[in-house]
């Protein structure tokens, strides 16, 4: 229809093109929710990792903790001889005693070296006898010289052709067997194995020296009347170096309870209150001024600012700083710091681990889990205000807990120096339990990422 | 181009700045896409943030195969049509024959104001408004408008033939309006 087309076409036209610009608080909201997304995955991630690292730390503990758990069992090492209808090789003075490996045997039952080779028994033996040069008793060679020749027939009978080894030496406890590199090599670490064992069943302590690169990452939430005259919060984590002392106990080949005492500092960083956000109607002072202003609560003679991680009290006003007071303003405060500016609230804590961990690796490089939980001691509290004036302490976060707990979980890595000493390097997710501030209006949950990177010391 | 190019790959890698600039770049044109497809401006608003949010989430997605605007403002329309498919799901389904709709006068076309036409297409019912854009702007046939929308073809025939008559309606009174306050 030619009026259809007509009436697309007038809005078409007019419309296809059309632009206008949003209100400029539109991008505001969306970068508030790109980074509250990114800090919800990040926290469910984390909370995800938190419940793998417990239940595989139960599932270990309680695989450990079975009864009648066959500790002493060793994969036996097959020692392979494909010959063929070749010679056996002459290593001239590595032939060796079968009699020395039974010190192996003894202290590992089950270990057992098989033989399989392709090559008829008796020229086998045959090869013994002729090369042998020490440690051997003729007589006893003869007498079993029909014994393995029955064998043989047996062996021929069969298509496994398998030796066992151990069941010739009942026979010939006296009879050596030429060996090439490879078996003398296992049987070496066989050896090796068996030794450790017993050496690592015994408990012993280890005590270690750390510093601690920490990236912490604020997770906070506040309700709507104190987040209506709140800074705005920095976003973005903070590094911060802490350190301190390990002690360990390691009570079997796997296990150990770790504790210490580390020093640690977290920040936690805010801006100026977004202007568009603050229900002032009027804002006097320069022009310059007016995007950049805080809101302040006067209070039985102090001054508060609703901070990120909580209320600070200010007992000081660094240089530079202006203020105007009696706004007119319904919904928010009366008084406002009227300069650009950064406040930083940090906290310090003693923190008492007790972590378990569970060896996986255990050569010159060693691999473990870790996870436990931290009581923290708060030591310190200060607020600190940067400006054009630079930074100045203004005084100090209220209703601060004295005592939190946080979980820890992560691995540790380790590297032998030699047999006393060990590097160690044990990245470690911390999240707190509870919040760090007992104001009701505040959740203040920080969660961080740190390196423990230090010595240990075996004794 | 290749400037843009560059601000996609940029965007993907998370780049604050790039993101900023890539919205300064399209707001306004998606703003005003978004503005055809809801009942006013706080609606649109709305869809314009979770458009964009879309947009920075699925842009590695993007394989520089065809426009990048065209990508960008598709993603606008399904936001619009998801909030209408979750806001207007009870609608009762009516079917129209089909209207005739009397020919415009040329001089209305020059006479009313851009605004106005806007204006007019966010007052449709919010199913006449969706059918008429997808047919008009984006130039769907009514089996496509019909999968989109989850409704019939005839459907979508009679909501478009419905929306154009209410704005033939409009636009003449507008226009009348127009005259009588504007003599010329």
């Amino acid at each position: 229809m030619k009026s259809d087309h007509q009436l697309d076409e007038l809005f078409r036209s007019r419309l296809e093109n059309f632009e206008q610009s949003p209100p400029p608080y539109v991008w505001d909201r969306i970068q508030e929710l790109q980074a509250a997304g990114r800090k919800r995955r990040l926290v469910l991630i984390l909370r995800a990792s938190g419940v793998a690292a417990a239940i595989l730390l139960a599932f270990l503990l309680g695989w450990q903790l079975q009864p009648d758990q066959p500790e002493n069992v060793i994969e036996p090492f097959v020692v392979q001889q494909e010959q063929g209808d070749q010679p056996v090789p002459k290593l001239a003075g590595k032939s060796i005693e079968v009699t020395e490996t039974s010190p192996v045997q003894e202290s590992a039952p089950a270990y057992e070296t098989v033989l399989h080779t392709k090559q008829p028994l008796a020229q086998v033996v045959g090869k013994t006898e002729t090369e042998q040069s020490q440690g051997a008793l003729p007589a006893e060679k003869e007498e079993a010289l029909p014994l393995l020749n029955a064998r043989s027939a047996n062996l021929k009978s069969t298509t496994t052709r398998n030796l066992r080894l151990d069941k010739l030496k009942e026979k010939r406890q006296g009879l050596a067997v030429e060996l090439s590199g490879a078996e003398l090599a296992l049987v070496e670490f066989n050896k090796q194995q068996a030794g450790n064992k017993s050496a690592d069943r015994d408990g012993f302590w280890m005590v270690g020296a750390m510093i601690t690169p920490v990236y912490a990452v604020n997770q906070s939430s506040y309700d709507a009347a104190y987040a209506s005259n709140m800074t705005r919060s920095g976003g973005s984590g903070s590094l911060q170096l802490g350190g301190g002392l390990s002690l360990e106990y390691k009570a079997g080949k796997r296990w150990s309870v770790q504790s210490g005492l580390y020093y640690s500092k977290l920040e936690e960083a805010s801006g100026n209150t977004p202007s568009r956000n603050m229900q002032y109607d009027f804002v006097s002072g320069d022009a310059e001024y007016n995007y950049f202003n805080t809101s302040v609560m006067v209070e039985k003679g102090a001054m508060l600012i609703n901070a990120s991680a909580g209320v600070v009290e200010l007992d000081n006003l660094p240089e530079g700083t202006r203020l105007s007071t009696s706004l007119e303003s319904v919904q928010a405060n009366r008084e406002v710091i009227l300069s650009h500016s950064q406040f930083e609230q940090q906290f310090e804590y003693i923190e008492i681990p007790l972590m378990a961990s569970y060896q996986l690796l255990d050569k010159t490089f060693r691999f473990r889990l870790l996870g436990g939980v931290n009581a923290g001691f708060l030591i310190g509290n200060n607020a600190y205000m940067q400006n054009s004036e630079g930074l100045s302490r203004i005084g100090k976060t209220k209703d601060m807990n004295r005592i939190s707990y946080s979980t820890s979980f992560g691995f540790g890595l380790g590297y032998r120096l030699t047999d006393r000493l060990e590097l160690r390097v044990d990245p470690q997710l911390k999240y707190y339990l509870g919040s760090l501030n007992d104001n009701p209006s505040v959740t203040y949950k920080p969660y961080s990422f740190g390196v423990f990177t230090g010595i240990n010391y075996r004794f | 181009m290749e400037d843009l190019r560059q601000l996609i790959t940029d965007c993907a890698a998370g780049k604050t700045g790039a993101q900023a600039r890539l919205y300064q770049l399209f707001a306004p044109k998606m703003y005003g896409v978004c503005l055809r497809y809801s009942k006013d401006q706080t609606e649109a608003e709305d869809n314009l943030q979770d458009g964009f949010i879309k947009v920075f989430e699925k842009i590695g997605t993007f394989r520089h195969e065809g426009s990048f605007e065209g990508w960008v403002r598709r993603i606008m329309v399904n936001v619009s049509l998801e909030k209408y498919r979750k806001q207007h799901l009870l609608h009762p389904v009516d079917d129209m024959t089909k209207f005739d709709v009397p020919d415009f006068k040329d001089e209305i076309l020059a006479e009313i104001a851009t605004q106005d036409l806007l204006k007019l297409i966010q007052e449709l019912p919010p199913r006449y408004r969706m059918v008429f854009n997808l047919y008009v702007f984006e130039g769907m046939n009514h089996k496509e408008i019909a999968g989109e929308m989850k409704i019939t073809e005839g459907t979508s025939k009679s909501n478009l033939a419905r929306a154009r008559m209410i704005l033939q309606k409009k636009v003449v009174k507008c226009f009348e309006e127009t005259e009588n306050n504007y003599p010329a």
